[in-house]
């Protein structure tokens, strides 16, 4: 049996050769025989990829009727500025045992809170090992425990009019971006039904090692 | 250019036509991006365990957010990356939520699917599972329908039912399927899987 025939590969794969059948390849495999490998590891993903559970045709029709007849609204970039409030921080992990009752931080993470005008932002930041991306998950909320977070509304990472990262704010206010950090970064999250965005600047964080 | 393909948008276009397409308001280019990658979206919440109505609230969420987003993507050529990273933050937030509820009732039972691997790995498997998909679909009608009878579904579907189905021999059902595969495989390494 030829080392790299994908056919016997199949069978090996879905486990219809029998013990004798399989042993020439479980011997080539063990020898090393990269061809074999890759594969085999082909092969494997067929069949991980193949346990996946199907989508419910009821989610993907709720997902198609998502996008109306009108065009998605058009780029924010038309829209007017408007002012700025620079959080201020008000709690780092980095400088502080957690809050009571806050979420726990898992170590290497980050934990920041930050307060402007009526909004607290609170922060995670995470970074890679071997990687150097920041990944950021955060949650805007009001001061008012009555009002509702700030729902549906664009996040972004950038340096003056540079976007690295950008995102959306779910029904809750949170939110998550990933992006390489780099001087003079900030974050910015414009509310249009309040007339402000809210920016924080991302210089001087660290992020964490997981 | 969208000129290139045939006139109704399909998932076998490319993402930056088919993002242009939704633009210009194209209700079937949006099906077609949906139906390019359900699998896919769907797949994130269900690597975190979630009941099948939080997976389903993910998967509607992260359809939000693309449509929200769309005028603003600035690399529409990057989509697959895009809705792996969202739908992966709306698990994590999920998972943070849930963290907290269970831990506040003494329930929380277990660590989340994934919390030892580097997102960036993460990332790539399921760009690489995607790529597969999109293989799969690529392939002449006769592999794909024999590719996902044979390795697809749960259980397999037996080689006489595929060969009735085909309008095969039984017996070259194997020889076949070792050519479907090998297809698939060059067709992969044309994506750069």
């Amino acid at each position: 049996m030829g080392g790299s025939n994908i056919t016997d590969r199949a069978a090996w794969m879905s486990k219809e050769s029998s013990s004798g059948e399989r042993q020439p390849l479980d011997e080539l495999i063990n020898d090393g025989c990269l061809e074999c490998t890759a594969v085999v590891d082909f092969l494997s993903q067929v069949f991980a990829l193949s346990k996946q559970v199907p989508v419910p045709e009821e989610l993907v029709q709720a997902a198609i009727r998502v996008f109306p007849a009108a065009p998605p609204p058009m780029k924010p970039s038309s829209a007017p500025e408007l002012p700025v409030l620079a959080a201020r921080l008000t709690y780092s992990s980095l400088q502080s045992p957690e809050p009571e009752g806050g979420p726990e931080c898992a170590p290497g993470d980050v934990h920041l809170k930050y307060e402007t005008g009526n909004h607290v932002v609170d922060m995670r930041l995470e970074r890679e090992v071997d990687s150097p991306e920041v990944i950021l998950v955060g949650h805007i909320a009001s001061r008012s425990t009555s009002k509702a977070p700030p729902s549906r509304v664009p996040v972004r990472v950038g340096t003056g009019a540079r976007t690295l990262s950008r995102g959306v704010t779910d029904t809750n206010g949170e939110f998550s971006l990933v992006y390489t950090p780099r001087e003079d970064l900030r974050l910015s999250i414009p509310i249009a039904a309040e007339g402000v965005t809210v920016e924080i600047s991302l210089d001087d964080i660290p992020g964490c090692v997981r | 250019m969208i000129s290139s393909h045939a006139a109704t948008p399909t998932p076998a276009w490319n993402d930056r036509d088919l993002v242009k397409g939704c633009l210009a308001g194209s209700q079937q280019a949006w099906a077609a991006i949906v139906e390019k990658y359900k699998g896919l979206v769907y797949s994130v919440p269900v690597r975190y365990r979630m009941a099948p109505q939080d997976a389903a609230d993910i998967f509607q969420d992260v359809w939000l957010d693309l449509y929200s987003e769309l005028p603003n993507l600035r690399e529409p050529g990057a989509l697959r990356g895009w809705l792996i990273t969202v739908a992966w933050h709306k698990c994590y937030q999920w998972k943070l939520r849930r963290r907290r509820q269970e831990k506040s009732t003494g329930e929380f039972d277990g660590e989340p699917v994934a919390a030892s691997t580097s997102f960036l790995d993460w990332k790539e498997r399921r760009e690489q599972e995607q790529m597969l998909r999109e293989a799969v679909t690529a392939l002449p009608e006769r592999c794909r329908q024999m590719v996902e009878m044979l390795f697809f579904r749960d259980p397999p579907v037996p080689y006489a039912d595929v060969a009735r189905h085909l309008g095969l021999a039984e017996g070259s059902i194997g020889f076949i399927r070792g050519r479907c595969l090998k297809k698939l495989r060059v067709t992969l390494e044309q994506m750069g899987f």
